[in-house]
């Protein structure tokens, strides 16, 4: 029952020489580079414009809401076109499945739509 | 098709469960939360636990689903458990929402579809019904720990439990996808038989699958070095919500790793991978001891506990037989009714109209609540395993079962934590009784409190004198993996 | 019904006025002397009615265990009788006298609890029917002996003389022990009326130990004795005696004098047949009795204690009881352990009516002239030590001591041994000695003149005692010592009474005889003085002796009856001209010739200071044993339990947990990338420990 990590060595070899070689040029670029830093050198690049704001901004946490309940219908739809596809080899318990699955979806539809969920203000 | 009404049949406390969670997510969305959905809720779970006990099958187990599901003595004594948990989860959580005014309609579905979640996971007999359980009991709670959304440490403990629960997940799904590459299969019996024929190098790869799978299921269960989540979720999570991931999905963890662990094929044993619970109980066990001592927070204090029992729990399906299954089942049943006293005694402490979760709060208790004091101190009492009380009990099963398989080191291990846990839960003790405080606790203590503490104290109490009952229970549910 | 209503009404008496007595004197006092006084009336009317055969009254089993049967039962035959009324009427006056000695003292329902109490063991003891629950009595006597002498806890003197007791007793206890498991070794039982028949059976048992053998029985009744001279203060085990008086004087009377030191006494008379069929134990015996005898009176003559002259007589006299067994003479023993207890107990009654006359002033060179003020108490010490010396006119009367110490002379010369004429020398020398230090004490205390300058250096020496005493207390247990010395002052114990009382020099001006409740106890136990021997002295030693007895003690080698009243008189005399010899000698040096008494103690300095230190045992114990057990003990304590056991196990471990807590706290950071992190590590070592312990399994 020896767990045969034999066929893994080249992997191990290649992570290996990955690593060595990126830590090299990180390294090189630190070692070799000439470096004279200033505060203008220093300071974010903003098309020529000293940077209006803080690039970290926030925004609104209703986009993140939207964005999360577009995923569920989203991945409903990633659902539906292999099961419509399939639809003919399923049969009746293919569709009562289906009915099933967007009749908890619904649920949860009606959920969010009624606690306002949908609505921007 | 007959499968899928057969495995429909088994299901159906589940299903009804589920359905009814719907209804009332609809119900209460309608009335804009206007409507009481405690009653409901109740009912619900009495069906469901109705439903459960009259389509039991304790003789033989019977597969639905196309092998998707199983229901056997352990699913039945795993979903009897967990429902009265959450029966007695909602009655704790009622008062001391509506006391904190943040009590919301969202609480009964949610609950109910953890439920949901759980009672697949017992039932589960494939990694695809173990990981959807899984995942819809954690979707669930992870809901609930942030249930008070105006509260900073709340939703701190959300996120915290989603995050790293969300890595669990990750962890075990990609040890599942392992097992299913290397075997070939998700079903249990299937890959039971598959480990048996297998090359030597797949072997090692459905080693690694499923000590993948053992680990994620230890984070459910807060099994160190899986734990670490515990102590934070509990403080920060509104207190019934910590009674609910106290008292609730520890059992559904636990029975899941007994049927991998000791079911057909005992899948987990016959690669050696019961070592992973070995060290996860040792650890536990230590941890929950050591760590406990210094705590001033109630709440982190019970965390800790929770990882000790863990420990306990698992001692049990590490012993490997059918007692120590059953000494397993004995233990968590004991320890869901002591804990769930023990949360209706901390759920009812108020001073000042805010709930107390310091240790401190607690100096002078028993002057003002003699009788309260007393059964909080026949819980504790029972949790440190203290004889004629019921924890006493339920640690003497593990131990013996260990003992008697030659897990020599965790018994002992166990003892000897048991001694340190004693420490603290007896601090508890002195705290209340001897040390004085003049902080008044509100009276009147509302009745569901007074209940559950009064059916708790009963049962710990006098367990004594009829053990043999709920262990003929547990012994029957464990019989079923024996045949 | 009678027999356990005597010896269990102390036992009521004892927790009735330990619980009921608190609050109240009178309560406290009525409550136990009561069912005291009832328990003596019952015990007289044992005597009285007692039937040919014993009685036997089993009252419930106590141990089965294999073939070890014991049951708790009562044993009553003629040496139970006499026991019974020794210790009941002594102790019914005791109960009585303290109900006046202990007035002004704080605890009264304590002190009477523990008085009954002992009684109760006493009782128990005496009528026990097997060796067990003879050792449950023997134990509980012990018990009680060491709760009264350290009565006044307070005093550090009294806790000493209390812990010693108990120790040197505990040396006797462990013989008696080993003892006892000898018997049931060779007896299988340990029921006296199984073994006692059976004693020449196994006369010829041989031990075999370390390749030499040992007569089993000689070795068994060795080991009792051993338990007998603890318990009786024989020679060697008796330095807890005399340091025993530091308790009340009632107390002294009743447990060091007349009932508890004479168990050991009793017990060797019980097993007599026993000690018929090892006569090398005898010997021994016959000889440690008779070197006691001449030991303790020898200490007596330079003591200054009134206490503790009157303990060294006991001790002495304790002696001659044990030479009287030792040469089979099991009647004169008990005769003599009769009669002294009421003279004794007599003498120690009388010295606590003085020494409480005089606000617990016991140094007798600090006395004198007592005999106007203090008459009743002068009479009493006077018949106490007449009786005590054995004064009488021989075939018409004679006070108690008379009788029965001619009885353990006269036995010892009719042993016709070597052994016992040693006996008999030594028994009359010690004697002399005898009737010399009751004059002494006599003389001093009630009929010289005080001597004014040696009372006060006696008192500022006490003074300076007490002082230390305090300073010692001090140091060793902080100020709740302190605290309690200041408390006793209701004791009359401090060195301020000792000043303030220091009246002495006027001629003790403020002395007043005692209360009628100490006196009429007095007055009773002078009855025993006086009669107790001319009564009885044909059933224990007599003519009578064989119906009296019957099988309680064995007769058969009893040298006084085999003489058949055939001695010589001038062995029948010379324990009279003895204390002729002695009382003459006292009233030379002390009437007469008192110059030639300092003359003697300077010219005999060394022989002075060698009695005055009591053979120096007490010295040579605390280096042979005292101190080097201290510093095994110290070693063990620091070394053994502070540094290893306490260190390493309780105090280690509990540190080590609280420490392992606090650093497994601090890796609950609260950070999730942390939880994280550990979470992944956790998961690496998991797998790598299980990868590696599957491949390593199959390799």
């Amino acid at each position: 029952m020896a767990p045969d990590l034999g066929p893994y060595l080249a992997i191990a070899v290649f992570l290996v020489v990955a690593g060595m070689i990126s830590l090299l040029m990180v390294m090189a670029s630190f070692v070799l580079a000439p470096r004279a830093p200033d505060p203008e050198k220093n300071s974010a690049y903003e098309c020529g414009f000293a940077a209006f704001s803080d690039a970290r901004s926030k925004f609104d946490v209703r986009f993140y809401l939207v964005a999360i309940l577009f995923i569920i219908f989203d991945l409903e739809v990633a659902f539906l076109f292999p099961w419509a596809v399939a639809l003919g080899g399923l049969g009746v318990f293919g569709l009562v499945s289906m009915l099933v699955f967007l009749g908890v979806l619904t649920v949860g539809f009606i959920y969010e739509w009624k606690s306002g969920a949908l609505e921007w203000e | 098709m007959s499968e899928t009404l057969r495995g429909l049949y088994l299901l159906q406390p589940t299903l009804f469960i589920a359905g009814a969670a719907m209804l009332l997510l609809v119900v209460g969305a309608f009335s804009n939360g206007k409507r009481d959905l405690r009653l409901p809720a109740l009912m619900t779970l009495l069906v469901a636990f109705l439903l459960q006990i009259l389509s039991a099958e304790f003789s033989t187990p019977v597969t639905g689903f196309g092998g998707l599901i199983i229901r056997d003595g352990l699913s039945d004594y795993g979903a009897a458990l967990l429902l009265v948990g959450l029966f007695v989860s909602l009655l704790l959580a009622d008062p001391w929402f509506r006391r904190e005014g943040i009590l919301r309609f969202e609480w009964y579905p949610l609950v109910l579809l953890s439920g949901v979640g759980m009672l697949l996971l017992v039932s589960a007999h494939n990694f695809m019904t173990l990981y959807i359980g899984l995942e819809l009991q954690s979707l669930a709670l992870y809901v609930l720990a942030t249930f008070h959304i105006r509260d900073l440490s709340s939703a701190e403990s959300g996120v915290k439990y989603f995050i790293l629960g969300s890595l669990a997940s990750g962890i075990l799904l990609f040890g599942i996808s392992l097992v299913y590459g290397f075997s070939g299969t998700l079903d249990f019996s299937v890959l039971a038989h598959a480990i048996e024929g297998q090359e030597q190098s797949a072997v090692s790869g459905l080693i690694v699958g499923l000590t993948l799978v053992v680990i994620g299921l230890g984070f459910k269960l807060s099994a160190v070095p899986f734990h670490m989540w515990t102590p934070d979720v509990y403080e920060g999570a509104p207190t019934p919500v910590t009674a609910l991931f106290a008292i609730v999905p520890k059992v559904a963890a636990v029975i899941i790793l007994a049927r991998l662990m000791l079911g057909e094929g005992a899948i987990i044993s016959a690669l050696g991978v019961d070592r992973v619970l070995w060290a996860l109980s040792f650890l536990s066990m230590l941890w929950g001891a050591l760590a406990a001592l210094g705590q001033t927070q109630i709440k982190r204090l019970l965390a800790y506990s929770a990882i000790g029992n863990a420990g306990y729990a698992l001692m049990g399906i590490v012993a490997g037989t059918e007692d120590g299954l059953a000494a397993m089942l004995v233990y968590m049943t004991i320890y869901l009714v002591t804990t769930a006293g023990v949360f209706a005694v901390v759920l009812s402490l108020r001073s000042d109209g805010q709930a107390i979760e310091r240790l401190e709060d607690l100096k002078g208790f028993a002057q003002h609540h003699p009788l309260v004091a007393v059964l909080l101190g026949i819980f504790l009492f029972s949790l440190a395993g203290i004889p004629p009380l019921a924890g006493f009990f339920g640690k003497f099963y593990v131990f013996r079962a260990a003992l008697e398989s030659g897990e020599v080191i965790l018994a002992i291990t166990g003892a000897l934590t048991s001694v340190v846990a004693a420490f603290y839960y007896l601090r508890l003790i002195r705290l209340m009784c001897f040390d004085s405080g003049s902080v008044p606790q509100e009276r009147p203590i509302p009745a569901e409190y007074a209940g559950i503490m009064a059916v708790s104290g009963v049962l710990v109490l006098l367990f004594l004198l009829a053990p043999s009952a709920p262990v003929a229970f547990a012994q029957s549910a464990a019989a079923s993996l024996f045949p | 019904m009678l027999v356990a209503l005597v010896v269990f009404l102390p036992l009521f008496g004892a927790l009735a006025s330990g619980t009921f007595g608190r609050r109240n004197r009178s309560l406290a006092n009525g409550l136990a002397v009561v069912p005291m006084v009832l328990s003596a009336f019952l015990a007289v009317v044992v005597w009285l009615t007692l039937p040919e055969t014993p009685i036997r009254q089993e009252l419930f089993p106590f141990i089965q265990s294999g073939g070890f049967a014991v049951s708790w039962a009562i044993y009553v035959d003629r040496l139970t009788a006499v026991m019974f009324c020794v210790v009941t009427l002594v102790s019914a006056a005791v109960h009585v006298y303290a109900v006046g000695y202990m007035q002004e003292d704080a605890s009264p329902s304590r002190f009477m609890a523990y008085l009954s109490l002992f009684t109760f063991f006493m009782l128990a003891l005496v009528s026990a029917d097997n060796f067990v629950q003879m050792f449950f009595g023997w134990e509980g006597v012990g018990l009680a002996s060491y709760l009264l002498i350290g009565f006044w806890h307070h005093k550090p003197a009294a806790n000493a003389a209390a812990v010693k007791a108990f120790v040197v007793n505990r040396v006797g206890d462990l013989g008696f022990a080993l003892g006892i498991a000898g018997i049931f070794v060779l007896f299988g039982s340990v029921v006296f009326e199984e073994i006692l028949p059976l004693a020449a059976d196994v006369a010829e048992v041989q031990w075999h130990f370390a390749g030499l053998s040992f007569d089993a029985l000689t070795v068994t009744c060795l080991l009792l004795f051993i338990g007998a001279m603890g318990k009786s203060a024989q020679l060697g085990l008796h330095v807890w005696l005399p340091d025993a008086m530091e308790g009340p004087t009632p107390v002294s009377a009743l447990i060091h004098a007349a009932t508890m030191v004479t168990a050991g006494v009793f017990m060797v008379c019980r097993l007599s047949p026993l000690f018929a069929e090892a006569p090398f134990a005898l010997e021994v015996i016959a000889v440690l009795g008779a070197l006691t005898a001449f030991f303790a009176a020898s200490v007596a003559l330079v003591q200054n204690d009134i206490k503790r002259i009157i303990a060294y007589s006991t001790c002495s006299q304790l002696g001659y009881m044990f030479f009287a067994a030792g040469v089979s003479a099991y009647g004169a023993a008990m005769f003599h352990l009769a009669t002294h207890a009421f003279f004794k107990a007599l003498l120690f009654l009388g010295a606590g009516s003085v020494i409480t006359a005089l606000h617990h002033q016991q140094d007798i060179r600090s006395m004198g002239g007592l005999a106007k003020k203090l008459p009743w108490s002068c009479a009493a010490l006077w018949l106490g030590s007449l009786a005590l010396i054995g004064v009488g006119v021989p075939g018409v009367f004679g006070l108690a001591g008379f009788y029965s110490k001619d009885a353990i002379i006269e036995s010892a010369w009719a042993a016709h041994s070597p052994i016992g004429s040693f006996a008999m020398a030594v028994g009359l020398v010690a004697a002399v000695l005898t009737a010399f230090y009751s004059l002494r004490l006599l003389l001093l205390v009630f009929h010289l003149p005080q001597d004014t300058a040696l009372a006060a250096s006696v008192r500022a020496e006490q003074a300076a005692a007490q002082l230390d005493g305090e300073h010692s207390a001090h140091g060793a247990h902080h100020h709740e010592d302190a605290k309690e010395a200041d408390a006793s002052g209701a004791h009359g114990l401090d060195s301020h009474e000792l000043d303030s009382h220091g009246s002495d020099s006027h001629g003790f001006a403020g002395v007043r005889e005692s209360p009628m409740v100490m006196l009429l106890p007095l007055a009773f136990l002078a009855l025993g003085a006086i009669f107790s021997g001319v009564f009885y002295h044909h059933e224990f030693v007599g003519d009578h002796a064989h119906e009296f007895w019957g099988d309680a003690i064995s007769l058969a080698h009893d040298p006084l009856l085999e003489a058949h009243g055939k001695i010589p008189f001038w062995v029948k005399v010379s324990p009279l001209v003895a204390g002729a010899i002695g009382i003459a000698l006292a009233l030379w040096l002390f009437m007469r010739n008192t110059a030639l008494r300092t003359t003697l103690a300077t010219r005999f300095a060394g022989l002075h200071r060698f009695l005055l230190h009591k053979w120096f045992f007490d010295e040579l114990y605390a280096r042979l044993f005292v101190r080097p057990a201290w510093r095994v003990g110290e070693i063990f304590f620091h070394g053994g339990d502070k540094n290893t056991i306490d260190r390493w196990g309780p105090d280690g471990v509990s540190s080590l947990m609280a420490r392992s807590g606090a650093r497994l706290r601090k890796l609950q950071t609260g950070y999730l990338y942390h939880y994280a992190l550990w979470m992944l590590l956790g998961l690496v070592l998991l797998m790598g420990w299980i990868l590696f312990s599957t491949t390593a399994g199959a390799n």
